[in-house]
């Protein structure tokens, strides 16, 4: 609330400070979420971070028209999924991740503060999910990860991602059905 | 839940939908847990204000994917300054295992044979040839420290320190660039009382393969220590090349230039590697707080979680908030396995209001209740 009315004061002016407050807000509140979001679709360090931080900018950039911090939490998650679907794209990360995972599922690559131990339990706990997750087609992903990680509504996916709510539904279906199919039906 | 997802399966039994949920939701939450972003606050607002305003109309988003990253790299530069003049001082690349004397050295003769190695060899020294845009990342860096007795007894500690790194960073860059984060201990001596055995020596090179990891070194080390210090001084350097490789405990071989010891009492012709997860008691200080992490700024509607790990008796850890000097929270928790197994512990410290806060954890001696060890950390709420 306290950033609207910096904002609005200074809104016939320059705009930098008050999109500046407004970024140290939003950092303090999605920042880490985002970079966990963007690291589960990326599983990359440096790419995760980078992604978001370049939504972040982008938002700074667009705050006069955002306005306000729902607007501009929306225009973030779709900026950080994009971002690293393109990230995707351009680095090869994915192949740095599939590598990285094959030589040590949970190493310190991913920045852990878990113990030896607690990472060797946990890494076999969720690396059959974890992996089945990843051999899933690119928007099952994103969807599942948003729905289940952030506990996003479907509008927000549908939001997010530029597709329509029936979509995430069948997407998160055939998702979910998948997941049964290869990580359930072993157990 | 259960209404609005079983809605979006109809063909799935609901038991069944539900179990896969629950297991979807825990592994992404246990996975997401381990991804500890680094502040890059400073770094959005520079690179914001580099880039200004976007046009009316203009699509700046996922299209300008350059600009952050140039303006990331010149944060980065001047940021870690200390890492780059590291590297640039080092301006004559050594190939390993070449031997620097006239005189061929009998043992690492077998080293000079780069195409032996099984796994890719990377050149020694390549950190330095890549003068292209960098991203910072926080790496892994273990350093010696008191571990907060009497004696004073000394561990090593783990800090993740953020640093540039050329954006197709190598292995070797990783670890050439975690060992120079390791042994530049100067700017935690006051505060934490790192010790600086490494003080005036560099590493000028590596060389990794899938079972080996080699280190060069510029000196044997700094001179004054005690035998024990020296030999956790050279773990300090194991440990932060296996960790930022993250492979596992891949055995590490050192060359000194111009000596066959580190210093000058313990020989390199030998692997060095981290003890086994039972006796990591051996080189890791008894109480880490990893989060809150130094410094971290966290918001204050966010709910904080003092997390660590311990290797103590009865796996029991004591803890205190301090907000302003002022005691405003403390308790006991438990470490999820007692000594000489190392645990975690974890204590949900709720939502805080705004300020400065240091939190201190410590463990009793069982003998006569005095402080064995303790680890503590500083951070904001706002």
């Amino acid at each position: 609330m306290r950033l609207l009315t910096v904002a609005e004061r200074d809104s016939g002016g320059d705009i930098r400070p008050a999109a500046d407050e407004a970024i140290a807000e939003l950092y303090a509140a999605h920042w880490t979420g985002l970079v966990r979001l963007a690291w589960l679709l990326l599983r990359d360090d440096l790419a995760a971070e980078e992604v978001v931080q370049d939504a972040f900018i982008a938002v700074h950039r667009r705050w006069e028209s955002l306005r306000s911090h729902d607007s501009a939490a929306a225009y973030l998650r779709r900026a950080v999924v994009n971002g690293a679907r393109s990230g995707l794209r351009h680095r090869g990360v994915e192949e740095r991740y599939l590598t990285r995972e094959q030589a040590e599922p949970g190493g310190p690559a991913r920045r852990t503060e878990a113990s030896a131990e607690s990472r060797a339990l946990e890494a076999e706990a969720t690396s059959s999910m974890v992996a089945a997750l990843g051999r899933l087609p690119q928007r099952q992903r994103e969807v599942l990860t948003m729905r289940y990680y952030l506990d996003l509504s479907e509008a927000e996916i549908a939001d997010a991602l530029g597709i329509s709510a029936g979509s995430v539904k069948a997407h998160a279906h055939r998702g979910l059905a998948a997941l049964r199919d290869r990580v359930e039906a072993v157990r | 839940m259960s209404d609005r997802t079983g809605s979006l399966h109809p063909d799935l039994d609901p038991a069944e939908l539900e179990r896969v949920e629950r297991h979807l939701r825990q592994s992404l939450a246990q996975e997401a847990r381990r991804v500890r972003p680094g502040d890059r606050l400073d770094a959005i607002l520079h690179g914001a204000h580099e880039a200004g305003p976007a046009t009316v109309g203009g699509g700046a988003g996922p299209r300008h994917w350059l600009a952050p990253v140039a303006a990331a790299a010149l944060v980065a530069a001047i940021a870690g300054g200390a890492w780059w003049a590291t590297q640039e001082s080092g301006t004559t690349p050594t190939p390993a295992g070449s031997p620097s004397a006239s005189a061929p050295s009998p043992s690492p003769s077998t080293d000079a044979s780069p195409t032996s190695a099984p796994a890719t060899t990377q050149p020694t020294g390549s950190a330095t040839s890549a003068p292209g845009a960098t991203v910072q990342v926080a790496l892994p860096a273990y350093f010696v420290g008191p571990v907060g007795d009497a004696a004073p007894t000394y561990k090593l500690f783990r800090e993740f320190v953020r640093a540039p790194l050329p954006q197709q960073a190598t292995d070797v860059d990783r670890v050439l660039a975690s060992l120079s984060l390791a042994m530049n201990a100067q700017p935690y001596s006051n505060t934490d009382g790192y010790l600086q055995p490494w003080s005036g020596t560099r590493a000028t090179g590596a060389r990794v393969t899938s079972d080996r990891i080699d280190i060069e070194l510029s000196g044997p080390g700094a001179e004054g220590f005690t035998p024990e210090v020296e030999r956790l001084a050279v773990q300090e350097l194991v440990w932060t090349a296996q960790a930022a490789l993250g492979r596992g405990a891949i055995p590490v071989r050192f060359e000194v230039a111009g000596a066959g010891e580190l210093f000058g009492s313990i020989p390199t012709d030998q692997p060095f590697t981290r003890p086994s997860t039972d006796e990591s008691w051996r080189d890791l200080a008894p109480i880490w707080v990893t989060a809150p992490t130094r410094d971290q700024v966290v918001a204050a509607r966010t709910a904080v979680t003092l997390e660590g790990e311990a290797t103590v008796f009865e796996a029991t850890v004591q803890w205190e908030l301090d907000r302003g000097g002022s005691k405003v929270g403390g308790g006991t928790a438990m470490a999820t396995i007692g000594a000489p197994s190392r645990g975690t512990y974890s204590v949900a410290l709720g939502r805080l209001t705004a300020g400065t806060y240091t939190v201190r954890v410590w463990a009793a001696s069982p003998k006569d209740g005095s402080v064995a060890a303790e680890d503590s950390v500083t951070f904001t709420v706002r």
